[in-house]
């Protein structure tokens, strides 16, 4: 799985439970994750581009000061949600039997 | 969250409301991301950023950290401009302008594939002396430098670039070629070595080796030293079609008896003279005797050279549209 797909795994994660825009989203990760795992933060938007234009997710301006734009995951993203889930198990499950080891 | 400073950007974004603070920012990832999106979605990824680094900024603000330096994290935690543009051209990959920007490569990589091809195909040729095979290696080297040269100056019109790579190929066949070949005494090109080994037959014959032979094809070997060299006859390559010694019909075994009277015969003097031929006697000759295999790589490198401009008048299309939309908005 390539770096930009990872990126785009973790957006549709987030999006499973609720509608955010990409600060939100940075947020939600950072929180899931306990760490830094997205940075930098602006890789969020290819990524949400490239999910859009694809048709698994769809979006809309929120007007407010400033205004966002709300990004909503579609069927379409929550069966790749759920595909990618299932293939990013089988593969970190893989690698830790190889690593072995306890986590530091 | 947008201050006082708050304004609108002059330029083909001006719709995005950005602060002052981000502005220079701002307007380098829009230098960045600009033919890579369309002006629609460079719009939106401005104003999406901007909203992003100025949330950052009120968040480390709000962790007293002063204003000056809360940018400059705001800056490092959204990424690199360039970085930010190269994501974004990444995920574009797979559209039309992308398919034959890679076409476009693959073609150009086809014309040096072409040329390696072609100046492989002279080796045989060639590659008796250390001399001449240095001299391949240059001309190699030439033909790659070319066909890089093709690749760089892709925005030049293709005929001239059809009409340069043409020219470089006869050229420099020429060059490498004339040395080897003499005008055929009945039409045509004739490799030095044949015209020799054949004057060597020839010479046998007229010594009495190929007496006897009569209208029926020699097969014994006759070798004769001229000019210092040995030569050697190839006696499959012609017969004698008379019992005049000295004289020889040309080539074709398979050929009938009339078909050789009528092609006329070759004498050990007509050789001669062709071995003597001017500079400009042979080049003409070698371009002549290659002139076939010299016009499928031409029409090759042709083709190539078309689709490929075909490939990049696409992405340059796609590149202008871009643009116009820019200017347009």
């Amino acid at each position: 799985m390539r770096e930009g797909d990872t990126v785009q795994l973790l957006i549709l994660a987030v999006l499973e439970e609720s509608n955010a825009h990409g600060y939100q989203i940075a947020r939600e990760i950072e929180r899931r994750s306990g760490s830094d795992a997205l940075a930098p933060e602006g890789r969020l938007y290819p990524a949400l581009h490239a999910l859009e234009k694809q048709g698994f997710l769809t979006s809309d301006w929120v007007e407010g000061e400033p205004r966002r734009r709300v990004y909503a995951i579609s069927e379409k993203g929550r069966g790749r949600l759920a595909a990618n889930r299932k293939a990013w198990w089988e593969k970190a499950s893989a690698v830790s039997r190889v690593l072995g080891g306890e986590q530091s | 969250m947008v201050g006082e400073s708050e304004r609108s950007l002059k330029g083909s974004w001006r719709r995005a409301i950005v602060t002052q603070r981000f502005e220079p920012f701002l307007s380098q990832l829009g230098k960045e991301i600009e033919g890579v999106v369309t002006q629609e979605e460079r719009e939106r990824i401005i104003e999406e950023s901007s909203a992003h680094l100025e949330a950052l900024y009120a968040r480390f603000v709000a962790d007293n950290i002063d204003g000056e330096t809360a940018v400059q994290l705001a800056i490092m935690e959204f990424g690199p401009p360039r970085e930010l543009a190269a994501d974004f051209q990444e995920q574009s990959r797979g559209g039309l302008a992308d398919i034959a920007g890679r076409a476009y490569l693959a073609c150009q990589l086809g014309v040096v594939g072409t040329c390696l091809v072609l100046v492989a195909s002279w080796f045989p040729l060639t590659g008796g002396g250390s001399v001449v095979k240095y001299l391949c290696s240059i001309l190699t080297m030439s033909f790659v430098l070319l066909s890089i040269g093709f690749l760089l100056f892709a925005e030049r019109p293709p005929v001239k670039r059809v009409l340069a790579g043409w020219a470089a190929l006869w050229i420099l066949s020429g060059l490498i070629l004339t040395p080897r070949y003499v005008p055929h005494p009945l039409g045509g090109g004739l490799e030095v070595s044949q015209a020799n080994a054949t004057l060597a037959t020839l010479k046998g014959l007229g010594k009495g080796i190929g007496e006897g032979a009569g209208k029926a094809s020699g097969r014994a070997v006759a070798r004769y030293t001229l000019d210092g060299r040995r030569w050697e006859s190839n006696q499959s390559e012609f017969c004698t079609t008379t019992s005049e010694p000295g004289t020889l019909a040309w080539r074709d075994l398979r050929a009938s008896e009339d078909e050789l009277r009528a092609r006329g015969t070759v004498t050990d003097e007509m050789l001669q003279g062709a071995l003597r031929a001017n500079w400009v006697q042979r080049f003409t000759a070698a371009l002549w005797s290659w002139a076939p295999v010299m016009s499928q790589f031409m029409f090759g490198l042709t083709a190539l050279q078309a689709f490929a401009w075909l490939c990049g008048a696409l992405v340059r299309w796609d590149r202008r549209r871009m643009k116009r939309a820019a200017v347009q908005n």
